[in-house]
């Protein structure tokens, strides 16, 4: 089995069926980036992962553990579980360290928190994801001020500081410039190198950039699945993406 | 460690001068007005709990009121009923002293329970409001509607709590039998002050208070890192209301009566004011309103008498809608701006952001 | 068994009084989003204008009715353009201001007006007896005319191009301005519909009890509770719910006093707001 297993997983909105009995399996360490046309589910499997939004069908098995249903910060702090949202979605009141800081993994609960103290040992770990995520100079900067690219980074440095076993981001490199969306690529590959990442994505080179294998979601169905190379060639995959109004063709090979 | 002096806020020099006002005030004043600035100092502790639950974790309690009035009426029933059935009660036929009431003939037992009543108030109402998805402003609605019907509970059994005529004559503070002079008591209560500021002052600096301005700008995403924000609240608001009901305690034998009015709807609008004029979130602004608003009061009350309230309205709709962060908060601001700092802006009241009725969740994304 | 029949049925007209007070709240709070906490004074402020109307200048009841809706709407849109307008989007600030509101009504009213109660007869006298059960044919009355309230109400919203407008705005205003609905003038039409209807409420109910500067008070509260319990968006919801509510309070109240009987409820309600945050009633609109 892998790490991350959806079975059959199936989500309706008042009637309105957005993923339909959707099935994939991600390994440990593993990079997925699932893409697709807009309305094809892909944020809302994320929200299914992560607790946002419970499944009306289907299971969700993280390391074995059926994650369907449950609370957003159960999944987080329980099951490891950290997300980057469309955002940049942070802390504008707080600074770029408090921001790090409030991430923290290990120190969520009400009891940790009046026993917390910023020792060397919390120092050092912040100062080390502000490094990786090249903000330490700004560490004492309100999130407000930073741009747009850096609030991106400044939330994946966030992620990282969950120490999370499954990172979800979803369109990181949503408004970045080529050269930040490059810079996000390596990040990705060097800071989440151990972990599991499933990442949403609409920029094709930053997809090839990471990805080890993509899942291609259409109509909250799963269309395709494979390596990039494999996917790019798929030609249900080309049909949809440069789709007419020829529905019909895709529904019969599918 | 004079840098750290200098980059100490505008707010804390303002505390340090209240202190050493309030310090050396009896020796300016009269024992009467000294005992009127013991009032105002319980309704700073007053302010200050509020200041935690609203200004750090932006839950807005439209019926603060009624945790200050629970922890007054518990302590002066116990005082009431120290001998036997008090006169008002007998006045309605009560022969014999329930068992509620036996319980707050002792008087540690009572004080502990003035603070235990309120808190579990606040543990009840907290879980259920807290832990359920609905709207923010629902909060606001449910301590608004409590209050209320608290306020009239405590009117209709007379019987009990000697209704709309309250109960009087409540003693002073004593120790070891003998009362307590009119300074000793503004000392006392100055001391408690000094403690519940110093207390509040490490709950908003320490990681539980970054949680809590956390969770007012931005509780899902909280959420996603792995906190439960009902958690905090809970605790907030229970702490919350036990050091107003603390403050209700100290109020009475100060005052010497307590009455439904100190429990309801407007002793609640009195501290929102307080705090909305003030400023709110730095624990100064609360003080500060409190402190102004309720010497204007007494001031002006005799020369305005009956335009008082609509003074206050006024006052009240003008710094909201002109100043929003308050004084102290404008005069943070400014310090700021003119000391080169950033600025938070308008991000400090960006989680009571109006939510569209199509999600009634409470877990609202940024996009 | 009679005494729970008659409560029963007086209780109905409670519910018909709960839901009048409340629709103006539906609109400006449930489709609006809008916390007006002023909106119990504006109902005082329809039964001060009755009682102007009908003791002061002897007109007609019906008379008193028109123009405190009227009156209370134009109030309305004074309101909403200078206060409310500024604040969109700032829920505390507006829950604040509109508390600020309610506090300079009230005070202003009592300074002009007196604190005493005023009273406002009743503009149909007597009762049915049916059985040993006593009806006040007012109370028929009140039913009657909230009933067509709710259903002129549930009309203007979906049978009119006001009313089409009005639910495009509150599910996606910047759609509908795309779409060229000048959506400055529906809030503005929405806030003054809302006032004017609990204006109209505060006629109602002024020959029941008495007028007195502070009787709003008691509305706003009961109103939020029922609107919430009603699923907050939803007409029908808020109709329900009175009912449900009232019907509660008089039944129970028939074996404990009143003030037990509204705790009691009180706590239900939150109790069932935990299980049901989406109130029990879901939207028509969907």
């Amino acid at each position: 089995m892998s790490f991350l297993e959806l079975q059959d997983v199936s989500v309706s909105f008042s009637g309105f069926l957005a993923v339909d009995k959707v099935s994939l399996g991600v390994e440990q360490g593993e990079t997925r980036v699932i893409i697709g046309p807009n309305g094809a589910g892909k944020t809302t499997i994320i929200d299914m992962i992560t607790g946002k939004t419970a499944p009306t069908g289907g299971k969700i098995l993280l390391d074995g553990a059926d994650i369907a249903g449950l609370d957003p910060y159960e999944i987080a702090s329980k099951h490891k579980v950290g997300r980057k949202f469309q955002g940049p979605n942070l802390f504008d009141c707080l600074t770029v360290y408090e921001n790090i800081e409030v991430a923290l993994a290990g120190h969520s609960s009400v009891f940790k928190s009046f026993v917390y103290k910023r020792d060397k040992a919390i120092k050092e770990e912040i100062k080390s994801i502000l490094s990786q995520i090249n903000l330490y100079n700004k560490r004492d900067v309100l999130s407000t001020s930073l741009s747009h690219g850096e609030r991106q980074w400044l939330e994946m440095g966030m992620v990282i500081a969950q120490k999370p076993e499954l990172i979800t981001l979803d369109e990181p490199t949503a408004g970045m410039t080529a050269d930040e969306t490059c810079k996000t690529g390596e990040m990705i590959k060097t800071m989440m190198k151990d972990k599991t990442v499933i990442v949403v994505e609409h920029d094709i080179d930053f997809v090839e950039q990471i990805a080890q294998k993509v899942t291609v979601l259409h109509q909250g169905k799963l269309l395709a699945e494979g390596s990039f190379d494999e996917v790019k060639k798929n030609p249900k995959v080309v049909q949809v993406y440069l789709k007419d109004d020829d529905d019909e063709e895709v529904e019969k090979d599918a | 460690m004079l840098n750290k002096i200098r980059n100490l806020g505008i707010e804390k020099y303002i505390d340090l001068i209240l202190l050493i006002f309030l310090i050396s005030f009896p020796l300016l004043a009269s024992p009467f007005r000294v005992e009127l600035m013991s009032k105002c100092v319980i309704y700073l502790i007053f302010a200050l709990s509020l200041d935690i639950l609203w200004g750090s974790a932006g839950l807005m309690n439209l019926g603060h009121a009624m945790f200050f009035g629970l922890g007054g009426y518990v302590l002066a029933l116990s005082y009431a009923v120290k001998n036997g059935v008090p006169a008002f009660m007998v006045s309605f036929g009560v022969t014999e002293l329930p068992w509620f009431m036996q319980i707050l003939q002792n008087q540690a037992v009572a004080f502990l329970l003035g603070l235990l009543v309120p808190g579990a108030v606040a543990a009840l109402l907290g879980y259920f409001i807290f832990t359920s998805r609905v709207k923010g402003v629902f909060f606001n609605i449910i301590t608004l509607a409590l209050a209320s019907l608290i306020e009239l509970f405590f009117n209709n059994q007379q019987k009990y709590t000697g209704g709309a005529n309250g109960i009087s004559g409540l003693p002073p503070l004593s120790f070891g039998g003998s009362p307590l002079s009119i300074l000793e008591t503004y000392y006392l209560v100055l001391v408690v002050a000094l403690l519940v500021y110093i207390f509040c002052r490490w709950l908003n600096n320490c990681r539980f208070g970054l949680i809590l301005r956390s969770v007012r700008e931005n509780e899902s995403r909280l959420q996603f890192l792995g906190f439960n924000p009902a958690a905090f609240k809970l605790v907030v608001f229970v702490v919350s209301g036990m050091i107003a009901g603390l403050s209700g305690m100290l109020y009475v034998p100060v005052n010497s009566f307590i009455s439904p009015n100190n429990i309801g709807v407007v002793f609640s609008t009195s501290v929102l004011v307080w705090l909305a004029v003030g400023g709110r979130g730095n624990l100064t602004g609360a003080m500060i309103g409190a402190f102004l608003i309720t010497w204007m009061e007494s001031l002006l009350s005799e020369r305005l008498d009956d335009s008082w309230q609509l003074v206050l309205g006024a006052v009240m709709l003008i710094v909201v809608v002109f100043f929003p962060k308050g004084i102290i908060g404008t005069l943070i601001d400014w310090r700021k701006n003119k000391t080169g700092h950033q600025q938070p802006s308008e991000c400090d009241d960006s989680a009571e952001q109006a939510i569209t009725p199509d999600n009634y969740n409470v877990i609202r994304e940024k996009v | 068994m009679e005494l729970l029949l008659s409560q029963l049925i007086n209780g109905v007209s409670v519910s018909a009084m709960l839901f009048i007070a409340a629709l103006g709240l539906v609109i400006i709070f449930g489709l609006m989003d809008v916390v007006n906490m002023a909106h119990g004074d504006l109902i005082m402020l329809g039964a001060y204008i009755t009682y102007f109307v009908t003791t002061v200048f002897h007109a007609s009841f019906f008379l008193a009715m028109a123009v405190a809706f009227i009156l209370t709407a134009l109030f309305g849109v004074v309101i909403e353009a200078t206060l409310i307008k500024k604040l969109y989007g700032k829920v505390a600030e507006t829950l604040l201001a509109t508390f600020a509101l309610s506090i300079i009504i009230q005070q202003v009213v009592r300074m002009t007006m007196g604190p005493e109660d005023k009273f406002v007869g009743l503009p149909i006298e007597g009762s049915l007896t049916v059985g040993s059960i006593v009806i006040p044919q007012y109370n028929l009355f009140l039913i009657a005319i909230s009933i067509l309230i709710l259903l002129a109400t549930l009309g203007l919203f979906f049978k009119t191009s006001f009313g089409m407008q009005l639910r495009a705005v509150t599910k996606n205003r910047s759609m509908s301005q795309c779409l060229g609905i000048n959506t400055t003038r529906i809030d503005s039409l929405t806030f003054a519909l809302g006032s004017g209807l609990a204006g109209l409420a505060g006629a109602l109910l002024a020959p029941v009890k008495s007028v007195t500067p502070y009787m709003g008070t008691a509305y706003i509260v009961d109103g939020f509770l029922t609107v919430v319990l009603g699923g907050f968006t939803s007409i029908i919801g808020t109709a329900a719910s009175s009912v449900v509510i009232s019907e509660s309070v008089t039944a129970m109240a028939g074996y404990m006093s009143e003030i037990t009987a509204r705790v009691l409820v009180f706590c239900i309600i939150i109790i069932l707001i935990r299980f049901k945050p989406e109130g029990l009633f879901t939207s028509e609109r969907r």
